[in-house]
């Protein structure tokens, strides 16, 4: 199966030439279609006096104005690209940016979003690419704030423990790792011992990926004092991979929602594009 | 793509035949490797006469000379045929079957189990579909007690419905989809229910198949709350299905998984095999 349709949520216009490479680089692989979507945020409620009435007025004709350079922006660099783009804006209405973009994106094959800039003080657009992962039912590639990924994926790492939201992913990323030239399926062992490596609880979905073509090896981590997101971070640049693909592990209470540990650190440090599923 | 790795739960002598005849032709047309696992099931603890608990373990030495003839009927259906057919055995312990079903499910393409039959003395022992629905985070394809077992589907249905469950469901069928000469996406419109995620068009979900190469039809019907799962096997009937693909909706609360309503009447009413995802 291959990546066909790809929804690119880009709601920061400084943010839209490093997502364009990203999502670029897979729709320019598999000749995808590409919808760009911009949300207007929800219409604050204030008290109905005409002071919060043009407070609205104009923070909605910012918004607009930002809307449109970044669908200039959008056009611009999908020109004369291999694929087709299409341009979207929406308006959150009295739901969320998060809710709006997963209800244009349960159609797509793939779900692209910017890591959060933490600096952007922006409410509207917290908690936008974690509930992605975690609400939407696709598979959701964040792209880190900094850096630029025009390319990505020769060397891929698949954090595996079994459970339900890493068998998720795993399937999820599977045109990735079709494509990669080398994919390193870590189970990050929080205990001290050595596990011998006929025993390596990755060895049956490295069999399972093998049978679809893909180049993988089993390995495992031992994360002794170190957390789970740190090993896995500097399991990245040790094995110089350039796409890291993990379940995100997370529930929600009330409206909120509550993060794994391991999830919570690479949503905060991601230093190379990650593929979430849950 | 297509199932490179089937996991098939075998646990009823008395249905096997159905379950073999559901599994092998799809094993066989998707060139895969074929697992049947039976799992003995748990042990039974109660509370003794005398305060302290007793752990009953008969019934599982009974269910070992079934999994004698469950293996034997495996191995003949499955010899010279052109697939890779593995014979698996595993022992639920204190945990539950749905849990071993699980654990080796994660890391297939698709897993095959029954309806579960309630007349049957060991079904609460040994048959979940839903937990291995809800928690294995692989489609579940469900062959019914009766009916047809085909998984070569024709002509296949679709339950839309806009939420992640129905997204999730969709996509994981894909390589039945692609199969089929015919498919059907039925968007139930719920009368007297808010408007909410459920409001994505069929259309957008078409035009994403489409791009697969899947030739599919949108189309609406109506109903009430609980006329839903009868609507959608009325309508998955009249469209001539050979099979339904739709999400299976609940939420789990302690140890259980609660059903919506529509998933536990089409669980319970099925004619044709189910694909359910979650």
């Amino acid at each position: 199966m291959s990546i066909k349709t790809i929804l690119l949520h880009v709601n920061d216009e400084r943010r839209v030439a490093g997502l364009i490479d990203a999502a670029a680089h897979v729709a320019t692989r598999y000749e995808s279609h590409l919808t760009g979507l911009y949300v207007m945020p929800p219409v604050p409620t204030l008290g109905a006096t005409s002071l919060g009435a043009s407070l609205i007025k104009s923070g909605l004709a910012q918004f607009r104005a930002e809307a449109k350079r970044v669908q200039m922006a959008f056009e611009d660099a999908c020109k004369g690209r291999p694929f087709v783009a299409e341009w979207r804006l929406a308006d959150a209405r009295h739901q969320g940016v998060a809710e709006t973009v997963m209800e244009h994106g349960r159609a797509a094959d793939l779900i692209i979003a910017g890591q959060r800039d933490k600096s952007f003080d922006f409410t509207h657009l917290l908690d936008v690419p974690e509930r992605l992962a975690i609400e939407s039912g696709r598979p959701v590639l964040i792209v880190p704030w900094a850096g630029r990924f025009a390319s990505f994926g020769k060397r891929v790492t698949v954090a595996w423990n079994g459970r339900r939201e890493a068998a998720r992913a795993v399937f999820d990323a599977l045109p990735l790792l079709k494509a990669a030239d080398n994919v390193r399926i870590i189970w990050v062992n929080p205990q001290k011992d050595q596990v011998k490596a006929g025993d390596l609880p990755t060895a049956e979905i490295a069999s399972t990926l093998a049978r679809h073509g893909v180049r993988c090896e089993a390995a495992s981590t031992v994360a002794s004092d170190i957390r789970v997101g740190d090993a896995l971070l500097s399991g990245l640049t040790d094995d110089g991979s350039d796409l890291l693909v993990m379940g995100a592990y997370g529930h929600s209470r009330l409206r909120e929602f509550v993060f794994g540990g391991a999830t919570r650190h690479i949503l905060d440090h991601m230093t190379v594009p990650v593929l979430m599923s849950h | 793509m297509t199932y490179k790795t089937i996991l098939l739960h075998l646990h009823d002598i008395g249905r096997a035949d159905r379950l073999l005849q559901a599994a092998i032709p799809l094993a066989r047309d998707m060139n895969a490797h074929l697992t049947a696992l039976a799992v003995v099931p748990p042990y039974i603890v109660v509370p003794g006469d005398s305060g302290a608990s007793v752990t009953i373990d008969e019934h599982r030495d009974v269910y070992r000379g079934d999994m004698v003839k469950l293996k034997q009927m495996f191995t003949e259906t499955t010899a010279g045929q052109p697939l890779k057919a593995e014979w698996r055995e595993a022992d639920a312990g204190f945990f539950t079957v749905a849990n071993i079903i699980c654990d080796h499910g994660r890391c297939a393409d698709l897993i095959i189990a029954s309806q579960s039959d309630p007349k049957w003395v060991s079904s609460s022992l040994i048959e979940d579909p839903v937990h291995v629905a809800m928690d294995s985070g692989r489609p579940v394809v469900l062959i019914p007690n009766a009916g047809s077992t085909s998984l070569v589907p024709k002509r296949v249905t679709i339950a839309w419905n806009g939420r992640r469950e129905a997204a999730r469901a969709v996509f994981d069928a894909m390589p039945l989809l692609t199969a089929a000469k015919d498919v059907n996406v039925v968007w139930i419109n719920p009368e007297k229910e808010q408007y909410l995620a459920g409001d994505l068009p069929a259309a957008e979900i078409c035009a994403a198949l489409a791009r697969h190469g899947i030739k599919a039809q949108a189309s609406q019907a109506s109903a009430t709350g609980s006329d839903f799962g009868p609507e959608l096997l009325r309508q998955a009937k009249v469209f001539g299905s050979d099979l339904l693909v739709m999400g299976c909706y609940g939420h789990s609360r302690l140890r259980e998984f609660i059903l919506g309503g529509a998933t536990r009447h089409v669980l319970g009413h099925m004619g044709l095999p189910v694909l359910l995802a979650h």
